[in-house]
């Protein structure tokens, strides 16, 4: 484990980082990289059998996804308003608080 | 869910607020709004659906992009695949090409893979679909491997990619299809607590194939994000697939950014324009 690995898995709460030990146990062969993969999309797994979820437009992550295709598309389209771009911005930071909680594990643990 | 307006897409709500917090003037206003209505309005949205016969494209197509009663005609050996464009609303149009899946004909696959090669780099979103309900992903995880992938590699468009294991509902059938505690609960809507169980089991066991197969978890593979697991016949989980199309490449966000205030799968009458 590098050094930056070892902080990673210390960040992880007690619970995951047993399940990460058994992981490493079971694939003694997976990076760590792919062995934080298996634990966040087992997080999520478990999280979406619990509650599966309906489509919802207003979802912020895709309201986020939305702005930030748009913004980089007006970009490359040369409009360049710097007005727009500063609301949109402020836009993103509320959307990105909201979703902090959502997916606050996702986001400590995201490899890529 | 947000309050009805006069806006013809999600995205006209959502820059109606950002000019509001811009003060701008009307003339930027509606500099804006072109651009993002040429954008929307001219180019379809081109989608590319991957997978062997059976393993839920058209239900895919109808519960996730809104199509009704969309069929896959895809004859046998077909080797020349044409786009289907569809009329959304107000202007907005979807694009499918329906790709067969390769199977182990090495003739066949050459041409197919000509195909992908010729069509796959044009597309804004690439879906993978495989079959949760299946034994074996060998077979997947090889063409994905070596022929997907790669494509997409070269062309610079994995993040156009989303896999998405359908049929998540009919994995209890493969355990015991005749328990009544391993089939999907249609008043709720949900897998059963059993059911619930063999579905976390048989997934964890399709993540486990792809990370060993480095086709998850690794640089060179699919992000989380892009692995979506999903029952379409049922509508269930579907939010995850909007969120990876929302997420994938350069016009991922223009399909979520059409779709108004009406839930994903309701919202055209869309038939067929164009072969």
């Amino acid at each position: 484990m590098t050094t930056e690995e070892r902080e990673q898995y210390n960040k992880l709460s007690e619970l995951d980082r047993e399940e990460y030990d058994l992981i490493k146990k079971k694939h003694p062969n997976w990076s760590h990289s792919q062995i934080i993969t298996k634990l966040g999309v087992s997080v999520e797994i478990g999280k979406r059998l619990e509650k599966g979820e309906d489509v919802n437009p207003d979802d912020p992550t895709v309201i986020e996804e939305i702005l930030k295709g748009a913004k980089k598309f007006l970009k490359r389209c040369g409009i360049i308003i710097k007005e727009v771009f500063e609301a949109i911005d402020e836009v993103l930071t509320d959307v990105g608080n909201k979703l902090k909680d959502f997916w606050d594990w996702l986001w400590d643990y995201k490899v890529y | 869910m947000a309050e009805k307006t006069n806006a013809r897409f999600l995205i006209d709500e959502i820059f109606d607020k950002i000019f509001k917090k811009a003060k701008v003037s009307q003339k930027e206003q509606e500099q804006v709004n072109a651009a993002l209505n040429k954008e929307l309005i001219e180019k379809p949205f081109r989608v590319a659906v991957i997978g062997q016969s059976g393993v839920g494209k058209s239900t895919t197509l109808n519960s996730v992009f809104g199509l009704k009663n969309y069929t896959s005609n895809l004859a046998e050996g077909t080797t020349e695949i044409v786009e289907k464009i569809f009329p959304m609303r107000d202007g907005f149009k979807l694009s499918i090409y329906d790709m067969p899946g390769l199977n182990n004909d090495v003739d066949k696959d050459i041409e197919y893979e000509k195909l992908y090669k010729k069509i796959l780099p044009g597309c804004d979103v690439i879906v993978y679909i495989i079959n949760a309900h299946s034994r074996d992903f060998g077979e997947d995880c090889r063409i994905l491997k070596e022929v997907v992938l790669p494509i997409c590699n070269n062309n610079q468009i994995r993040e156009n990619m989303v896999l998405a294991v359908n049929k998540i509902d009919t994995i209890g059938e493969n355990i015991d299809p005749n328990d009544p505690e391993l089939q999907w609960d249609v008043f709720r809507n949900e897998p059963t607590k059993k059911l619930k169980a063999a579905i976390k089991t048989k997934l964890g066991d399709i993540v486990d194939k792809l990370i060993d197969e480095r086709l998850l978890g690794t640089a060179e593979g699919f992000a989380q994000h892009q692995v979506v697991f999903y029952s379409a016949v049922f509508n269930y989980n579907l939010q995850d697939f909007i969120r990876a199309i929302s997420k994938a490449g350069k016009r991922g966000w223009i399909w979520p950014a059409t779709v108004g205030f009406e839930q994903a799968g309701r919202w055209s009458d869309a038939k067929v324009i164009a072969n």
